[in-house]
């Protein structure tokens, strides 16, 4: 990979518009408001999942001993502080319009990305399919910031009741409880599969210098978001 | 085999609360901490004014939900009956608070546990009494094994007014007079909390092992393709 250069580092820092442009043989895919609230969400929530899964499940909390476990508490309310609070104000402060679009993006489906989550079953087990032309986003990526956008709410709010739950009617804890472990477990495993066609599935983990340095490679984005690419300006 | 049930003559309970008294001397616990509880009744308007007093504590239910939520199992039921906390394991979470119907349970925040009655098991298998009974200045409380047929506790449950609280250990005389309602209620299982545990968690678990098995499927179809590639530009070569 040819090495990225000071100023490619600075452009999107500096929110030129449009956000999104072609330079040479790179692309820029994620400015640096949208990579810093990735990976807020992405830390905080990988934490959060480890820390919250060790209390819940039988299994490891019988194995692990009352020290570990209430550390591990601690640490889940702590870590549950930067998930609540400073994702949305990042995207609000740094990257309003592409998040906005984002978002949009994320709860708009053309029989485009019908076609993509149709095919993309058999391509994630290695048969090569023809997958239709996406756009900025594909339809399992809408998928994941669909669960995400959805379920980060569902966390927050259930999670801040889990602590006050003494205080909260036995009725309605009832049902929090469970809600807060079982959107936890889907957005888990939404995460786990995330996390792997980033790093370790050949075809899509070109992409994963976007939410590094923010540029992904132009003969990549072109194979896997051609509408996208093909109306990006040149710088 | 030993099950124990537990029994309160409400009709001569006077309200004195030494078995709160004592039960928190025996378990150390401060003044606002109470494992059993006593609440008064006052039912007429004067000159015919009844009173009666409630005994209120863990009533060992026969299928404990604070013992089916309790993540670390340090709440299980014992094959005697009497529900028994770990408190070596209790990590303080309060989902037992939560799942109990009876609002049995106090938090400790000094020692950052979850406590409760014991129903004194570790008195009992040496002999004694809980020191709720014990104490029990009026002779309205007492233990006793259900399979044994010689316990004065079957004479006990066979009074008239004596209301067996389903799902639990305990039985109540109610006096005359009053209504049933006043002492605790049957045990109902919350539905979610079973559906935790009977549905979610395995349900939650197939998703898990299912996306941790796709992922292993598709890593090793690539490794195997790209292995075979590889091999064909060698052989190219």
């Amino acid at each position: 990979m040819a090495a990225i250069k000071e100023s490619e580092i600075l452009e999107p820092v500096r929110q030129t518009s449009p956000h999104e442009f072609k330079r040479g043989d790179k692309v820029l895919r994620f400015v640096l408001g949208e990579r810093i609230a990735h990976w807020n969400h992405a830390l905080t929530f990988l934490i959060l999942l480890f820390t919250g899964g060790a209390l819940v499940v039988r299994g490891l909390a019988g194995a692990l001993d009352r020290d570990a476990l209430l550390l591990f508490g601690q640490i889940h309310r702590i870590a549950a502080v930067p998930f609540t609070l400073l994702t949305i104000p990042i995207l609000y402060i740094m990257a309003r319009k592409t998040a906005g679009k984002w978002v949009r993006d994320s709860f708009t489906f053309d029989k485009d990305d019908i076609g993509f989550l149709a095919g993309f079953a058999k391509e994630f087990f290695g048969i090569h399919v023809k997958l239709p032309d996406q756009g900025r986003f594909n339809g399992g990526e809408k998928v994941n910031s669909i669960l995400q956008i959805l379920g980060w709410p569902v966390m927050v709010i259930t999670g801040w009741m889990m602590v006050y739950k003494t205080d909260l009617p036995r009725g309605l804890m009832e049902w929090v409880i469970p809600i807060h472990s079982i959107t936890a477990l889907l957005l888990g495993c939404a995460v786990l599969g995330h996390i792997y066609l980033a790093t370790v599935h050949p075809g899509s983990k070109p992409g994963l210098s976007g939410m590094f340095s923010g540029w992904v490679p132009g003969k990549w984005a072109k194979a896997h978001y051609r509408k996208w690419y093909d109306q990006l300006p040149e710088e | 085999m030993t099950k124990y049930a537990y029994y309160v003559d409400l009709g001569i309970c006077a309200g004195c609360e030494a078995c709160t008294v004592a039960c928190q001397n025996l378990n150390g616990l401060d003044y606002d901490m109470r494992f059993t509880k006593i609440s008064r009744h006052i039912q007429g308007s004067y000159p015919n004014v009844t009173s009666m007093f409630v005994a209120n504590q863990c009533m060992h239910c026969d299928n404990p939900p604070c013992a089916n939520v309790c993540p670390t199992g340090a709440t299980y039921k014992t094959s005697e009956g009497p529900v028994q906390v770990d408190y070596e394991k209790c990590i303080g979470c309060k989902y037992c608070m939560t799942a109990c119907p009876y609002e049995a349970r106090t938090f400790d925040e000094q020692e950052n546990v979850v406590k409760k009655c014991s129903l004194c098991y570790s008195r009992l298998a040496q002999g004694e009494q809980p020191a709720c009974v014990q104490t029990c200045l009026t002779g309205a409380r007492m233990i006793g094994d259900l399979d044994n047929p010689a316990d004065p506790i079957h004479e006990a449950i066979q009074h008239d007014g004596v209301v067996k609280v389903e799902g639990t250990s305990f039985y109540f005389r109610v006096p005359a007079g009053f209504d049933r309602n006043l002492v605790p209620e049957n045990f109902q299982a919350a539905g979610i909390t079973y559906a935790w545990q009977s549905i979610f968690q395995p349900v939650g678990q197939i998703m898990l092992g299912g996306t941790v098995g796709a992922l292993l499927v598709s890593m090793a179809i690539n490794a195997v393709k790209s292995m075979r590639k590889e091999g064909a530009e060698h052989g190219g070569h």
